[in-house]
């Protein structure tokens, strides 16, 4: 017998499920109608974005590209500086500070992406430009400090988690071996935790794919293929972010913007899904052994 | 290697690892100081309450009334939603599907939910709520999209704090004979309470700092008076922030506007942080 607030509970648990798949749904049901005006040839090789233009361009080649570039530059000073700042919290920075240290980086991990646009456009743009004699401070360069300061919390606190709950035992194995803190840390801890650490890479790398405002802020919003890092560029969740407030309701650039968001959700599930999957297989693992 | 070669090497290590963190943490503290300092500038209670009367070409005066109380009432708004349907979401998988493929599965969209980037929620908004239900751009309609950005994060606190009810408890409820939704609902979930209260914090301090789901559902760069319906158009403090840097043609004084309003965004956030600080030592005394 199923009661009403039964009934109520179990719908509430499957609602994300459920919109999910009305996030899935709507995306290429907007998306859908671009096909009469551009074929998805066009759409996903064409590489030209000009959707105002006559007659407009819709390829989304420049902005995959620009955004491959930003997030695989985002990801290398976030990995590793994630990676040090874990490290220095559990092992190296005294009892007291690791408190204090945790709750500085929370704080910081719920800072607005805006704000960090702010700085980079009023700050570390006018910076590169007069100082380093940059050809524009709003590039690529920018975009990734800017997005690598607002990602390193996240996988920090994870890094910092699973170091400091692994196992007891094996450390104390090494220590009585002869090891010092250093070398257990290198010899054991981390071969040790080499799971966790790509599903960390993967979850970052799906956080650092979808921020929008940083990248629409600093990264100069050019839709060309970039060749170093001091361009400008424009990637797919700023495009839809710059454009869409302008663009009518069902038009072609108004169903190529849902476009861009379907490519956008199903890489960004797609790279979660492996982090998670990493994760959890991981976490079968200790739990056997 | 000797000993000593041994130790000396671990102390070079863990010094350059300290240089470089303490780097990255200058860099982090930096940018707190940095809004503190350009921020306080402008700030007076005038700019906290009276309406905006800068037209975005430079004439910076007034204040930013309408976007305090715009943000309030989306973030508010988005909760009403959120809160109910998450809480009971989080009951649902840790007490009523707490283990199997299902389980798993639900588990898995929830980590995927809150992994949709939030202008792929902005979009969701436009396509479902603006135009579907005819809400158009509205507080209503902004509300509703920020609400699912809201969800993943209370129902993942739900669902842990829940779990970590001790099993006593609800073996006790069910043994005088309560149902299942009365084990949850009255024993299990007003222990938890308190830290379910941390996760809902956190969502809203992250719901107030969104741009990007607001930008095409509702939020609008300039109003003249404060919101008073939710079928109406707003003004909100990070869209303000990116209105000033990108359509401002006075850029030097709109970037001071823009310095007043991130630090009233990051107090109101780092108020909320200092309350999830405090609810999470009052939980650790009780147990």
């Amino acid at each position: 017998m199923k009661n009403i607030i039964d009934r109520i509970i179990f719908v509430s648990g499957w609602v994300s499920i459920a919109i999910i798949v009305a996030i899935t749904f709507f995306l290429f049901y907007n998306w859908i109608p671009l096909f009469k005006t551009a074929s998805p040839i066009e759409f996903f090789f064409g590489t030209l974005w000009y959707p105002t233009a006559i007659p407009p361009f819709y390829g989304i080649l420049p902005l995959l590209d620009a955004t491959v570039w930003i997030s695989f530059l985002t990801i290398l000073i976030t990995f590793p500086s994630a990676f040090v700042l874990a490290i220095f919290i559990t092992h190296v920075a005294p009892k007291r500070l690791r408190y204090f240290l945790k709750i500085f980086l929370e704080i910081f991990s719920s800072v607005p992406s805006v704000i960090l646009g702010l700085i980079g456009l009023s700050i570390v743009a006018p910076y590169f430009q007069s100082v380093l004699n940059m050809d524009t401070g709003q590039n690529i360069l920018n975009a990734a400090l800017m997005l690598s300061l607002i990602t390193i919390p996240m996988p920090t606190s994870m890094m910092e988690d699973f170091i400091s709950a692994f196992s007891p035992e094996q450390k104390e194995g090494a220590q009585a071996l002869g090891a010092n803190e250093f070398e257990t840390l290198t010899k054991v801890i981390i071969p040790g935790l080499k799971g966790p650490f790509a599903s960390i890479a993967m979850l970052s790398l799906g956080r650092i794919f979808g921020e929008t405002m940083i990248v629409l802020m600093v990264a100069g919003n050019a839709a060309i293929f970039p060749t170093n890092i001091f361009q400008p560029a424009r990637v797919l969740s700023s495009t839809i972010a710059a454009e869409m407030g302008e663009t009518p309701v069902d038009t072609p650039h108004f169903y190529a913007l849902f476009g861009i968001g379907a490519v956008l959700f199903v890489m960004t599930f797609l790279i979660n899904i492996i982090g998670e999957v990493i994760r959890i297989r991981y976490e079968r693992q200790m739990m056997k052994g | 290697m000797s000993f000593k070669k041994r130790m000396l090497k671990q102390r070079i290590a863990f010094l350059s690892l300290s240089i470089v963190s303490i780097g990255i943490l200058f860099a982090i503290g930096s940018i707190f100081a940095l809004i503190l300092v350009n921020g306080l500038g402008v700030l007076n209670w005038n700019f906290l309450i009276s309406i905006t009367s800068f037209d975005f070409k430079g004439v910076t005066h007034g204040g930013i009334g309408p976007a305090i109380a715009g943000t309030f009432m989306v973030t508010g708004l988005g909760l009403v939603f959120a809160v109910p349907v998450g809480i009971l979401a989080g009951i649902y998988l840790s007490e009523y599907r707490s283990k199997g493929k299902i389980f798993n599965v639900l588990r898995m969209m929830v980590a995927n939910l809150a992994g949709v980037p939030s202008v792929v929620h902005g979009l969701f908004g436009l396509a479902v709520f603006a135009v579907l239900f005819k809400f158009g751009l509205s507080i209503l309609s902004s509300a509703l999209t920020l609400s699912i950005l809201a969800l993943p994060i209370i129902i993942m606190t739900t669902e842990n704090a829940m779990r970590d009810v001790p099993n006593d408890l609800r073996e006790a409820s069910y043994s005088l004979g309560a149902k299942k939704w009365q084990s949850a609902l009255l024993v299990v979930f007003p222990v938890a309470a308190s830290k379910i209260m941390t996760g809902v914090i956190l969502a809203s301090a992250r719901i107030a700092g969104e741009t990007a789901p607001i930008l095409f559902t509702g939020a609008t760069l300039y109003l003249a008076h404060y919101p008073t319906a939710i079928n109406q158009q707003f003004m909100a403090l990070p869209y303000m922030i990116y209105g000033l840097m990108t359509t401002s043609i006075n850029i030097s004084a709109s970037t001071n506007f823009a310095y007043g309003i991130a630090l009233v965004l990051i107090t109101l956030i780092a108020l909320m942080n200092i309350a999830i600080v405090i609810f999470r030592s009052k939980t650790r005394k009780n147990s």
